[in-house]
């Protein structure tokens, strides 16, 4: 998760995540449509294919009338009994009406290119079965799947027929009128061209031709033979007037899925008064057409969301480089003082005025803080006028008592507080010259080493008083450029610090070593004793604090030594940490520059 | 020997007018800058002790225009800042010395000795205490025939003692002077290494020069004279 620390990162993220909501909300709804107009598509090829075979009647009854077209009224209907090509049900072949022309015509579209389209395309892709109401009789284009449509079973097999058959089947039955009554005698055998009577009682259905009173013509051409052109139109005005040849459609045809053969089949129905005609188209190219939407989906929404993302993340490092500015600025003002300011984009957009207002605000800061450290820089000033005299004073009375009388001995206690007060002046005084970045160095060439060696040696005499063992290990020939006055504090605060918080008969190591991975001198000052309260780790670093308050006054200092050391180990580019601290050892360590580092 | 004292604040003039006299000095003490530049080129002192927030003229003008007309008596800065560059440019100007406001009497005779010993010549090099000597040149010290070898904070601790001789100076002053203050006064530093002093200087001697005034602090005995 702490990955998502980074803003870009997160804008990033958040705009994939909308972006694949916006994606995916809109493929589904494009894959759907497309779906649908897919599926639209082969409705409407099975539309054209019911509308080839059934002729113009499939309009008449369903959708809409036909049109008032003088030539296309009524069809010549050409009945022929068909010569049902399955053999093996021994069955005869009912009266299906055949004809060897279309001579329905579509509405829309010309005769001659209607049939040329027959022709060549009629039933390539779909299939047809062909049942009369009483489903007594079925015929199928060969290879119908089997168990398709499910209704259709349960009347065995059916017979096969090659497509052409079935166009011929087909065209027999468009060239008869719709509805029984007016065609005459319904159950009256047929006679087939080809011979073949018709002599079974489920032909009735079929039968039929019905010889529309005013229609029927014999059919004057050999079958497969095609008659171009309009003169062969049917007469016009006659009869009913309003058959104009085709099946009449008696519902809407519906349409629905199936599964059969392993393969997913668009069936469609469409009932006239005597036959149901099921048209099935395969649904294997369309399928895989929407396999291929739907991977083409698969592919390009996430790589679209992986860009999109990409965009908004170089997009977003675009837009937060101001504030990255800003905030490389602030470390800078906590680095190295208030007088920092932001550059200001110029842009007059919200983050110029954020800059702008940071900057108001650093500028009040600044003024403030000078204030502050301008106050106690002239307070320490101004206090150091009065103990000059009253230590002067005191020195003056000091001489001139009595030696060893008692007032000597309060002039010498006095002159210690004065002293004691001195010293606090003076290190507030530093404290506010290093809050105000002015803690200036007087900086010098020092051995250290040496330096070091000499304030150990002071350590030594103080801790043999306090019974404290004190071991020094220092590497010779150290160099730092520094404040020596100021380091000298440092060290000795640090020591006499390692004394005054040892146990009797402690032991305190003093420790100076060179790092020269990182060119500095590091001073150890390890020591035994209390160790300090986890709490107060933090807060030993604080100004007035003392380790431990219910020592009072036992212990002498008044809480600003490792306060300043810290502050003068910052003035050197050094610093200064509490390494450890429990029951064994408090562990401080210094680190300060070498003089060949810097 | 004369000294010049330019200190507007007149309590912290009259101790020091006092310390120094004490010290045998002849001391002139004046409150503003101008009749301070004024007494300075008109008279001839051994030293002059310069503070240098003055009313008139300041303290750092001062200097400039003596040493501009090429004279060159020691001159002691005291200052109530410690600002560097107020130090610095005092040294640059041509001060000899400087001293942070507080500070002690015996510092500043301290100072003003060897400065006066300094731009005296080599005369005064020689510190005596009874029969030990002092030389702050070639840092030998002689009790009677013995050489003594001194470390060279031992070394410093003597010579202060030794520059204001039957005077007590507090364990806090030395520490001050010696060890330039930072350890806490009442720690010991001071009595051990009084201890060692002793050690090397008055043992087996008849006479001991090192004196501890009790509850106050140490002294040299005067050398009788």
């Amino acid at each position: 998760m702490s990955l998502f620390r980074s803003f870009r990162l997160r804008i990033a993220a958040l705009t994939a995540v909308v972006a694949g909501i916006v994606f995916g909300l809109f493929s589904i709804v494009a894959y759907s449509s497309i779906h649908n107009e897919l599926e639209k598509s082969v409705d409407t090829r099975i539309m054209v294919e019911a509308r080839s075979a059934f002729g113009t009647g499939l309009m008449i009854g369903w959708s809409r009338m036909t049109r008032p077209r003088g030539r296309d009224e009524g069809a010549r209907p050409e009945r022929e009994v068909s010569p049902a090509s399955d053999r093996q049900t021994g069955e005869s072949t009912p009266d299906f009406p055949r004809s060897d022309r279309r001579d329905t015509i579509a509405d829309e579209g010309e005769d001659d290119s209607d049939q040329a389209r027959e022709d060549s395309q009629v039933f390539v892709g779909c299939m047809f079965e062909i049942t009369d109401t009483g489903r007594n009789e079925i015929y199928r284009t060969k290879n119908w799947p089997v168990g398709l449509p499910a209704l259709a079973s349960k009347y065995g097999q059916g017979k096969s027929m090659e497509p052409t058959e079935i166009n011929d089947l087909l065209r027999g039955l468009r060239s008869r009128p719709p509805g029984g009554a007016p065609l005459g005698p319904q159950r009256e055998p047929r006679r087939s061209a080809s011979g073949e009577e018709d002599t079974t009682g489920e032909e009735a259905n079929f039968d039929a031709p019905p010889a529309p009173d005013s229609v029927t013509t014999p059919n004057r051409e050999a079958r497969g033979e095609r008659r171009p052109g309009a003169g062969d139109r049917p007469g016009t005005g006659r009869g009913r007037g309003r058959w104009r040849g085709g099946m009449v459609l008696t519902k809407e045809p519906h349409f629905h899925y199936q599964t059969a053969g392993g393969e997913r089949w668009r069936v469609g129905v469409f009932a006239t008064d005597r036959h149901e005609v099921i048209v099935a188209a395969s649904l294997s190219s369309f399928t895989e057409n929407v396999h291929k939407l739907r991977s083409a989906f698969a592919i390009a929404v996430p790589s679209a969301v992986i860009l999109i993302a990409f965009g908004a993340w170089l997009v977003s490092g675009q837009a937060i480089r101001p504030i990255r500015r800003i905030a490389d600025t602030a470390e800078k003002v906590t680095a190295s003082g208030l007088s920092q300011r932001i550059a200001e984009p110029g842009t007059g957009d919200e983050l110029h005025r954020l800059t702008v207002v940071l900057n108001r605000m650093l500028d009040r800061l600044e003024d403030g803080f000078k204030q502050a450290t301008r106050f106690s820089a002239d307070a320490s000033h101004e206090l150091k006028t009065p103990l000059t005299i009253m230590q002067g004073e005191l020195e003056a009375a000091l001489r001139e008592a009595p030696a060893s009388s008692p007032q000597q001995r309060v002039y010498v206690s006095q002159l210690e507080e004065v002293t004691r007060l001195k010293r606090i002046v003076s290190s507030l005084l530093l404290l506010s010259r290093a809050d105000a970045g002015q803690l200036n160095l007087t900086r010098e060439r020092i051995d250290v080493s040496s330096n070091f060696a000499a304030i150990c040696e002071d350590a030594e005499i103080l801790a043999d008083a306090a019974n404290i063992t004190l071991k020094s290990d220092i590497e010779p020939g150290l160099t730092i450029m520094g404040d020596r006055a100021l380091l000298q504090q440092v060290f000795q605060n640090l020591i006499s610090n390692a004394v005054k918080y040892n146990k009797p008969t402690g032991s305190i190591i003093c420790r100076l070593s060179r790092d020269d991975s990182a060119g500095n001198a590091v001073f150890d000052f390890e020591n035994t004793g209390d160790s300090i309260p986890e709490e107060d780790k933090e807060k030993i670093f604080r100004r007035f604090h003392r380790a431990d308050a219910a020592r009072g006054r036992d212990i002498d200092g008044f809480g600003l030594g490792l306060n300043l050391a810290l502050e003068i180990a910052r003035a050197h580019s050094g610093t200064l940490v509490l390494m450890k601290s429990d029951a064994e050892s408090t562990h401080f360590r210094l680190s300060i520059p070498l003089a060949e580092s810097l | 020997m004369h000294v010049l004292v330019v200190e507007d604040e007149k309590k912290t003039a009259n101790f020091i007018a006092k310390g120094l006299k004490e010290q045998g000095f002849v001391v002139d003490v004046v409150n503003n800058g101008d009749e301070g530049y004024h007494l300075a080129t008109t008279e001839p002192f051994d030293a002059i002790i310069l503070d240098i927030m003055l009313p008139g003229r300041d303290g750092l003008s001062i200097v400039r225009n003596l040493r501009e007309r090429h004279n060159h008596v020691p001159v002691i800065l005291l200052t109530a800042r410690s600002e560097l560059n107020e130090r610095v440019e005092g040294l640059n100007l041509g001060a000899d010395d400087y001293l942070t406001k507080p500070f002690y009497i015996e510092e500043l005779t301290a100072r003003l000795h060897s400065l006066i010993r300094r731009s005296a010549g080599e005369s005064s090099n020689l510190l005596r205490a009874g029969d030990l000597r002092v030389d702050l040149v070639t840092r030998e010290i002689k009790r009677g025939d013995r050489e003594i070898t001194l470390s060279p904070r031992e070394f410093s601790l003597l010579e202060y003692l030794m520059r204001s001789p039957g005077r007590v100076l507090t364990r806090t002053q030395i520490c001050e002077h010696v060890w330039n203050y930072h350890f806490d006064p009442d720690t010991n530093v001071v009595g051990v290494y009084i201890q060692r002093l002793r050690a090397k200087i008055d043992a087996d001697e008849e006479v001991k020069l090192i004196e501890t005034v009790r509850g106050v602090g140490y002294r040299i005995k005067e050398p009788k004279s």
